[in-house]
Formats: C-alpha cells, sequence, structure tokens
C-alpha cells in the first residue's frame, strides 16, 4: 500500500484505544464479583462477567478470555458493537451506588489480549458421524457452527460473499468494528475444523435440494438483505445509494473521493443510517444530515451510536419525509423535497404516527442521497427452502429454532421480526448458540 | 440449616424437666458438649434423675445463664 | 482549635507526629523539609557503625489495584559516618529549636559502646534517645537490632547501660517479632527505660517474581528476609500497643508506630494508649504534606469530641481492652439488610451461605423483584455480611436486647461449683 493511501485508510482506523493497564486494573478491581449476578443474566449471552473480570485481576488472560468466548463465540466483536448501557452496564449493580463497571471496555480489552496472543482455547469434539450445514457465515451461522464443531459435528458452512463474517465483516463501520476483529473470529471456528465455503451462495452455486439432501441438519443463517428502495420519484438519479453497500464498500477497502466535500443527506434514523452518515464524514463530505421522518424518541439507533454521531458533527432532521429526489440535466443529485411531519397517535408499534403536513413541502439541495430504510428479506430463497414465514421473517419454534421443516433451522436476522428483540451481533450470536444446542439435543437421540 | 429449630429443641427438654420439679445437680463440658444432670426434688432418698446432653452453643449458654441469674438472684435476696 | 503539644516523657512536641527513623530522616536537609511541612519531632535515621547497603532494598505490596497496601525493606542503618550526622543534627536543631529531634541508637551490646554514643550524641542537643532494638535483617545478623530485642535480658541490660550516661529521656523501641511483645516492654521498664516505642518492622519476605522465580525485591538474583511495615501491619502494631498499655507494670509512655498514615490512624493508637505516634512508610508514600491533614483533621475531631487538648484523648480506650474471657456471652446482635441501600450484588448471600450461617436468604417482594432477608433467630452476629456488603448502609448489625451479662470466665467459675 502506498503512503496515500495508508493515509486514507487512517481515517477508518477504530476510533475507540484499548484501555490502559492501570486503567484495565482500576476497572476490573472495582468490579464487586457480584453473586449470581445480574450484569451476566442481562448479557444475551449469558458471559459471566464477574469471573472473565476477576481473571484479568489476577493477570489470566487467557482464562478471562476462554470465560468470555465460552459463551460468546463472537465476542472480539460484541465487544465492539454491543449495546451495552442497555445490556450488561445497564444492569450493573453499580448503577445505583457509584458508577457501573466498563464490562464492554473490560471485554474488548481481554479480547485484544487474545487476538494478540492467539491462544487455543476450545477443541473439536470427538466426530459423531452428522453432519450439519450453515447457510451464512454471519455471527448466527459462525457461532452455530462453533458450538456443533464442538459437539462433535462436520460442520460446513456456505457463504455468498468472499470473506466470512456477515455484517460484522462488510457491514458495520470499520472505525467501529475493524475487520480483522470479525476475521479473527472466523479464524478461530476455522481452528476447530468447521469447513467455511465462501463464494457460495445457496440457491445459485449449491442447490436448495443438495443442501438438504447432503446433510443431516441446515441451518439458515442469511441475515437481511439490502436497502428496500424508497419509493419516491428520482431514485434512480446518480448519487443515489443504498447504506449497506456504501458500507461494504468501503470496508471491501474502496476508499473513493467521490464524496469529498459533498452534501450528503441519509434517509432513515437507525444503526445503518448512522453508520452510513459517520462513514460519509470520514470520506470528506461537508455537510451530512439525517433525515427521518419520525422524533428524536422514536429512532432505534442506541444512544451511544446517536452520541457518536453527534461527536462527528452529523445533523439531525427530525420529523422530516423525502417527497422526492430531484436531479440536474446529467442525472446528478441536486436536492431532495421533504415534507415536514407531526406526530399524532400512538400506532401498533407503540410510536407517534408520523402525519404529514400539507402544501410544505422544501427542498434540501444535496448532491447525494443515501437510503437507510432497514433491511429487505430474501423472500425467494426462504420460499424456495418452503419455509413458513411472516414478510420474509421466517417462523421458528422459539425453543428449538426449528422451522416448519423440521430438518431446517433458522437463526439471527433471518427470524428479526418487528417488535421481537433488536437486530443484534449478540442476539444472533445467542441463537446460534441454542440453536446447536437444540440440534444436538434432537440429533444425540439418533447417534 | 436452622440451627434455631435445634436450640428450641433443647430447651425445651430442659425447661421441661425444671417445671416438672427437676434441678440441675452437675455440669460437665467435654468434646461431645455438654452434659446436664437433673434430679428431682423430693423428700425420698430416691429422688428420680435424668441427663441432658446439649449440643448446641445456644443452649449450652442457656442452661448456665439460668443457673447464673438464679445465683445472681440468691445473691441479692 | 484543641491544643496538640504533647510532653511525652520529657520530650515536648508542638504535636503528637513525629518521622520514625527510617529513609525520611536520613540527612538535615529531610527533617528541616519535615519540620517545614509541620511535623512536630523526628527520629532520626539510626546512628551506629555505618552500614554499606545493597541494592534494591524496598518492596509494596499492592491489593486490589492500590499500591502499597505493605511495604517491606532489607535497609540497614545509616550508611553515613556519626560525626555527619551529628553536625547535621546540631544544625538542624539550632534552626528549629520547638521541633523535637530523637537521636535513634543501635550498637552492640557492650557498655563501653552503649556509654559512648550517647555522650556524643547528646552533646549535639538532642531532645532524647531511642534504642533500636528492632531492626529483624542484616543487623541481626551481626547480633544487634531484633537479635537483641527479643532477649528480654539484652533488652534490659542494654537500657541500663543507657541510662547510666544519658541525661535525656530513654525511649525503648521494640520489635514485634516476638510472641509476647510485654515481655519485652516489662524489661525495657525494669532496665529504667522512660518511654516505649512500638513496632519495628516485621519479619517478612515479601514475594517470589513469577517470571525469573527471584525473590522480591532481589539483589543479583538472590534475596533475604526484610521488615515489613506500612498499612497492612497497623492492626498488629495497635494490638502490642494495647497489650502494653494494660499492663500496670509496663508504666511508661507508648509511643505508637505501625501502619499510621492519617490523623484516623493516629487517635486510634492514641485512645489505645499512645501518647506520641511516628510515621516512615506513609511519609515514603506521599512525602511530609500529609501531615497536614494529619494536623487538621485530628484538631478538627477533638474540637467535634469537645476536647481541649489531644491528651485529653490519650488512652481513653484502654479500659475496653480485655481478655477474651472476659467478654459477655449474651451480648447478641443480628443483621438487617435495609432494602433502600441495598444494591443487590448478593455478596451477603454467597458469604453467609458459604463462609458463615445459611441465614441469608432470597424472597420476591409484592413487586415481583428479588431481595434478601436475614433469617434473624439464626444469625450469629458474625459481621461477615457486613463486612463483604459494598452499599455503605445496606447491612446495619442491630443490638438485641439481653438482661444480664454473664462472661465465659463467670460461666466456667459457676460450672465449677457444680463439680462437673
Ligand atoms: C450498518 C449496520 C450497523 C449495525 N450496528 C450494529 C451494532 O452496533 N450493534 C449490534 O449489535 N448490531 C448491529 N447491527 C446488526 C447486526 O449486524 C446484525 O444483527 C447481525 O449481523 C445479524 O447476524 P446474522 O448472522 O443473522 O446475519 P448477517 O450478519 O447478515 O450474516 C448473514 C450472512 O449470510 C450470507 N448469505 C445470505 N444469503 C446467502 C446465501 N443464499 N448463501 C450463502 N450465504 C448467504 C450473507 O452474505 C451474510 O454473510 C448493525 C447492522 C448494520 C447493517
Ligand atoms: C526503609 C525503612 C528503613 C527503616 N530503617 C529504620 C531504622 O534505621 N531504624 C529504626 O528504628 N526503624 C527503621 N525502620 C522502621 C520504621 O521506623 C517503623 O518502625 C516501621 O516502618 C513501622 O512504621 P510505618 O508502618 O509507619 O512505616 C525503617 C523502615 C523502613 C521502611
Ligand atoms: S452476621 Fe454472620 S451469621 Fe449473621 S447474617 Fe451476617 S454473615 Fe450470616
Amino acid at each position: 500500500m502506498d503512503s496515500a493511501a495508508t493515509n486514507a485508510w487512517k481515517i477508518f482506523d477504530e476510533v475507540k484505544p484499548d484501555m490502559k493497564p492501570k486503567e484495565v486494573m482500576e476497572e476490573a478491581n472495582r468490579c464487586l464479583f457480584c453473586f449470581d449476578a445480574p450484569c451476566m443474566k442481562a448479557c444475551p449471552t449469558h458471559i459471566d462477567v464477574p469471573l472473565f473480570i476477576k481473571k484479568i485481576t489476577t493477570g489470566n488472560m487467557k482464562g478471562s478470555a476462554r470465560i468470555i468466548m465460552e459463551a460468546n463465540p463472537v465476542a472480539a466483536t460484541c465487544a465492539r458493537v454491543c449495546p451495552t448501557e442497555e445490556l450488561c452496564e445497564g444492569a450493573c449493580v453499580l448503577n445505583d451506588a457509584s458508577l457501573p463497571i466498563m464490562i464492554g471496555d473490560l471485554q474488548r480489552h481481554t479480547m485484544n489480549w487474545a487476538m494478540k496472543n492467539n491462544p487455543q482455547l476450545f477443541e473439536a469434539g470427538e466426530q459423531n458421524g452428522k453432519r450439519v450445514a450453515v447457510i451464512g457465515a454471519g455471527p448466527a451461522g459462525l457461532s452455530s457452527a462453533r458450538e456443533l464443531a464442538r459437539y462433535g459435528y462436520q460442520v460446513t458452512v456456505f457463504e455468498k460473499q468472499a470473506e466470512a463474517g456477515g455484517l460484522d465483516t462488510y457491514g458495520i463501520v470499520p472505525f467501529r468494528l475493524p475487520k480483522h476483529v470479525a476475521l479473527w473470529e472466523v479464524e478461530q471456528i476455522k481452528k476447530l475444523g468447521v469447513s467455511i465455503q465462501t463464494n457460495t451462495e445457496v440457491g445459485k452455486d449449491v442447490s436448495i435440494q443438495a443442501v438438504l439432501d447432503g446433510f443431516d441438519a441446515v441451518i439458515l443463517a442469511i441475515g437481511m438483505a439490502h436497502v428496500p428502495p424508497l419509493g419516491i420519484p428520482g431514485e434512480e438519479l446518480d448519487g443515489v445509494f443504498d447504506a449497506i453497500q456504501l458500507i461494504e464498500r468501503v470496508k471491501s477497502g474502496h476508499v473513493t473521493d467521490r464524496f469529498s466535500g459533498k452534501k450528503a443527506v441519509v434517509i432513515g434514523a437507525g444503526n445503518t443510517a448512522i453508520d452510513a452518515a459517520t462513514c460519509l464524514k470520514r470520506l470528506g463530505a461537508a455537510r451530512v444530515q439525517i433525515v427521518y421522518r419520525r422524533s428524536e424518541k422514536e429512532m432505534t439507533a442506541y444512544p451511544f451510536e446517536y452520541r457518536f454521531a453527534k461527536e462527528e458533527g452529523i445533523e439531525f432532521r427530525w420529523q422530516t419525509q423525502p417527497k422526492r429526489i430531484e436531479g440536474d440535466e446529467n442525472g446528478n443529485v441536486t436536492s431532495v423535497v421533504c415534507a415536514p411531519i407531526m406526530l399524532g397517535e400512538k400506532d401498533a408499534s407503540g410510536r407517534r404516527r408520523p402525519i404529514e403536513i400539507d402544501n410544505a413541502p422544501f427542498p434540501m439541495n444535496t448532491d447525494v442521497v443515501v437510503k437507510a430504510i432497514g433491511q429487505m428479506r430474501d423472500v425467494p430463497l426462504i420460499e424456495a427452502f418452503d419455509l413458513a414465514h411472516d414478510h420474509g421473517v421466517v417462523a421458528v419454534d422459539p425453543l428449538t429454532y426449528q422451522t416448519s421443516n423440521p430438518k431446517v433451522y433458522a437463526a439471527g436476522d433471518v427470524i428479526f421480526g418487528n417488535g421481537k428483540g433488536e437486530a443484534m451481533v449478540v442476539a444472533a450470536a445467542e441463537q446460534g448458540k441454542k440453536t446447536a444446542q437444540a440440534i444436538h439435543e434432537q440429533l444425540l437421540s439418533k447417534i | 440449616m436452622q440451627e434455631h429449630q435445634l436450640y428450641l429443641d433443647e430447651k425445651q427438654k430442659i425447661d421441661t424437666l425444671l417445671e416438672n420439679n427437676f434441678c440441675i445437680v452437675g455440669i460437665i463440658e467435654n468434646l461431645s458438649g455438654t452434659f446436664v444432670a437433673f434430679k428431682q426434688a423430693e423428700e425420698t432418698g430416691n429422688a428420680p434423675q435424668a441427663t441432658v446432653q446439649l449440643l448446641i452453643p445456644e443452649t449450652r449458654k442457656y442452661v448456665t445463664n439460668l443457673l447464673f441469674t438464679s445465683r445472681l438472684d440468691q445473691s441479692v435476696s | 482549635m484543641a491544643d496538640l503539644h504533647i510532653d511525652f516523657a520529657g520530650i515536648k512536641s508542638k504535636n503528637p507526629f513525629w518521622l520514625a527513623s527510617g529513609p525520611p530522616t536520613n540527612t538535615g536537609y529531610q527533617v528541616q523539609r519535615a519540620f517545614d511541612a509541620g511535623w512536630g519531632g523526628a527520629v532520626w535515621k539510626t546512628l551506629g557503625d555505618p552500614v554499606i547497603n545493597v541494592t534494591s532494598r524496598f518492596s509494596g505490596l499492592n491489593y486490589g489495584g492500590q499500591r502499597v497496601a505493605g511495604f517491606n525493606n532489607i535497609e540497614l542503618i545509616t550508611d553515613r559516618p556519626l560525626e555527619v550526622n551529628l553536625r547535621e543534627i546540631r544544625e538542624t536543631k539550632r534552626a528549629y529549636p520547638d521541633h523535637a529531634i530523637i537521636a535513634s541508637l543501635m550498637v552492640e551490646p557492650k557498655q563501653e559502646k552503649w556509654h559512648e554514643i550517647v555522650k556524643r550524641v547528646e552533646d549535639v542537643g538532642v531532645d532524647g534517645l531511642e534504642l533500636n532494638f528492632g531492626c529483624p535483617h542484616g543487623m541481626a545478623e551481626r547480633g544487634m537490632g531484633s537479635a537483641s530485642g527479643q532477649v528480654p535480658e539484652l533488652v534490659e541490660k542494654q537500657t541500663y547501660w543507657t541510662k547510666e550516661a544519658a541525661e535525656t529521656p530513654v525511649i525503648v523501641k521494640l520489635t514485634p517479632n516476638i510472641t509476647d511483645i510485654t515481655a519485652t516492654a516489662y524489661a525495657a521498664a525494669q532496665g529504667g527505660a522512660d518511654a516505649i516505642s512500638m513496632i519495628n518492622t516485621i519479619n517478612s519476605l515479601m514475594g517470589v517474581d513469577l517470571d525469573t522465580w527471584n525473590t522480591i525485591p532481589n539483589v543479583a538474583g538472590k534475596g533475604t528476609h526484610g521488615g515489613y511495615c506500612g498499612p497492612a501491619v497497623k492492626p498488629i502494631a495497635l494490638s502490642m500497643v494495647a497489650e502494653c498499655a494494660t499492663q500496670p507494670d509496663i508504666p511508661v509512655p507508648i509511643s505508637g508506630i505501625g501502619g499510621i498514615e492519617n490523623w484516623q490512624d493516629a487517635a486510634e493508637f492514641m485512645l489505645m494508649g499512645a501518647s506520641s505516634v511516628q510515621v516512615c512508610t506513609a511519609a515514603m508514600h506521599h512525602g511530609f504534606r500529609i501531615v497536614e491533614d494529619m494536623i487538621d483533621g485530628l484538631n478538627n475531631y477533638l474540637d467535634e469530641k469537645g476536647l481541649a487538648s489531644v491528651s485529653d484523648l490519650v488512652g481513653r480506650s484502654v479500659s475496653k481492652y480485655k481478655k477474651w474471657g472476659d467478654l459477655d456471652l449474651n451480648h447478641k446482635v443480628v443483621a438487617r439488610i435495609n432494602q433502600d441501600y441495598c444494591i443487590h450484588c448478593n455478596k451477603c448471600h454467597i458469604a453467609c451461605e458459604d463462609a458463615a450461617h445459611q441465614c441469608i436468604e432470597f424472597y420476591t417482594e409484592s413487586d415481583g423483584t428479588r431481595a434478601l432477608k436475614v433469617r434473624e433467630q439464626d444469625c450469629v452476629g458474625c459481621n461477615l455480611c457486613s463486612i463483604v456488603c459494598p452499599a455503605e448502609g445496606a447491612i446495619d448489625m442491630i443490638d438485641q436486647p439481653s438482661d444480664v451479662s454473664m462472661t465465659w470466665n463467670e460461666r466456667q467459675r459457676l460450672i465449677s461449683t457444680f463439680g462437673g
């Protein structure tokens, strides 16, 4: 890499430095080592938080890493992207007495140690002769694969992208989650003998029937797909982007200067919108505004993300509904015309219903429009598997993660439906783990 | 473990004996706890006797407290 | 403002805070800085035949991420010729006439040696002498320090020799490396000591380096036992002061030393019978300026307690220090959890469950939350739960009324009359 390119990459370096050694010791020693600790219950993967922190204080970093990864195969990622204020740290008993322990940062510290020292933490189980196919190498798929390998299954993961890791590798901005972190986690799983076949899309490169026939069980962990169309005029203009594709390109190393000095409008106010907006800022955009039709209260981004976006200089335009995108004679975006919104009564989702104020549209001049209004579902694939679903959300048994086809299980974003928890890496990891357990329990009787 | 219940059981034994006109005539303490010897207060020589083994510290304290306070009462009166 | 002046066995000082003999009192430069900072007195680094020290010499015990919970050293007495020290003592005393300078002394257990050094240091105007019978390492191998401080006859004899020559008050500094410190304290009193001071450092090996397997500290890969001091030794020192203060046949003032870091520690030693206190490790850890809050804090405390003089504090807790057999068996306290302050760490539960009497139980409150309650009839009042509780005010130990007091000794006397 030449030096210009290196410099270009610097802006995408991880924002948060590792804790300093003294900070680690002070913080770790502050942990009360609660019995039956609430942080452990609040973590979706139930990491034994007091124990991994205690091990930091005794210098037993390998043990600390083992405790963490035992519960969570993608813990290095989670330590960076989990909304800890709402999970472990939110449950810390010290919230009432002083300040909560910085659990996420301590976990990141241990995981940084593990990434640097690469200890062998787990072993594959004795082969039991059963084969499981996992479709999708995101956190849900990887987590299930690791657990199955430890139980002794022969696991094959099919991944359509060139690299494994799912959104951890391609979707979450590098300055929050560097790609190498997700790839290290993938490596750990490979070490257990899991075969990960990248550039292999199920339904295209491998037939569905072959997967159903060739394995004793199948886990569908395909996550969600790209951003849906806005459904407004002008979407085809040059300068309109899909947030997920934009981030994916940046994470794949395509640093472009086409946004340099430009004005950008990001539509939506969830994780993806924030990541896209901060990404644009780092790519040199002069002004980035997030446009959201509801208010600050209703946005789905986490408080820490919102804070980070504001620190990065992102502007927020609440209660604003894009109506159409306008362009010049060359087909380049010039503005988004928006309508102001009033908020009415609460709707089914518990959020106040946006009501458009008529006859008051106003243009926002911009060169770039980024769509970040959620993700679509791969309905064709789900239907090709002949699975029951609701608008692309695959239906599963809440305990066994079994779909309408008893041989097929599903975990992660692919079963995430509105109002059912949050689409989070940590939730996907836990579901993957649980799915593996369920498969093991059901296939065990047949071994 | 509900040691309090065991204390109440042992205490009951002592109280019952005392209510039935027994009085404490000897105390031995050894590795097995406290042994309290009782004798019924009777005019005739062949008075009934009883020995109670106390295991619970609270009762071992209780029995000496009974004697201690009665000593105190006597010395006052 | 209370009066902090003390008269310790005839040594006058404007406050009870003295620097103990050690690195902070090595030179005139340091002692003068200490006096400027507010220290009332200083016990000069022990004088005797100049030694040669080894490197390194100190090590610290860290606990829970905090530095210097304890401190250990293998340093010996002064390594400077007597004349140099005496010149600096004379200069310092001249510049600070209102501050107490006590010369710490250590020589071979021979009468003429003691006579000689006593005369020479008294010549330069010290306010008192402290005989160092304490250092547990190095000097002890040469028959001095704790080697003579552990033998009551040697303590008595050397005190006596010193008193033969001394015109200023003689303090005997005792070693804690002995089963019963009252034996040597008594010997010092018999030898004519005007006062005693305690403790010197405790025999210790700070640690072993897990990478090199060397001792900590190490001298070219080898190590030896050293002297332990600092906050960790305070309870040991305090009990030794209490043991001596409660002995009627040790009728001399006590200077309390060992782990004193602040006015609170100092006040505790004084309540237990010390009429002056000495500090070494805390000054090494934080510098001389710690004395400012020692003075200020003690002053405010005395005002708050309505005491006009620091001497009114001395010994007020001595009568409360008893033999175990004189404690009331009927006294009862039980733990009670204060739900308003409980933060639900459940540490009390697991402590009582695993290490006490299994009487802190979970229950579900009306709103469905889980909470803890003490089954009071099974609580033995051991304090463990309140010790491990991190939330101030969440566990109170509640006094249970009892009618009569009965001590173990009283009980055993009673049982013996029942002739077993
Ligand atoms: C921009 C952005 C920011 C986010 N920020 C956070 C955050 O801060 N914290 C947090 O907890 N969560 C965050 N999330 C959500 C989180 O990334 C997801 O919940 C999580 O990645 C879901 O994991 P998964 O394994 O179910 O799916 P994915 O990570 O989406 O993985 C699915 C994988 O399946 C592959 N696949 C799909 N179809 C096929 C096929 N037919 N054949 C083979 N392979 C296929 C895909 O290529 C992909 O690799 C964010 C998401 C986005 C988009
Ligand atoms: C490095 C060091 C050197 C010491 N040297 C002497 C000494 O020369 N003479 C002496 O009587 N005590 C010496 N001591 C002991 C102290 O005076 C004091 O008795 C002991 O450290 C306990 O007090 P503290 O806990 O405040 O340090 C020394 C202590 C230390 C740490
Ligand atoms: S005082 Fe001791 S016995 Fe009583 S509740 Fe606390 S820990 Fe248990």
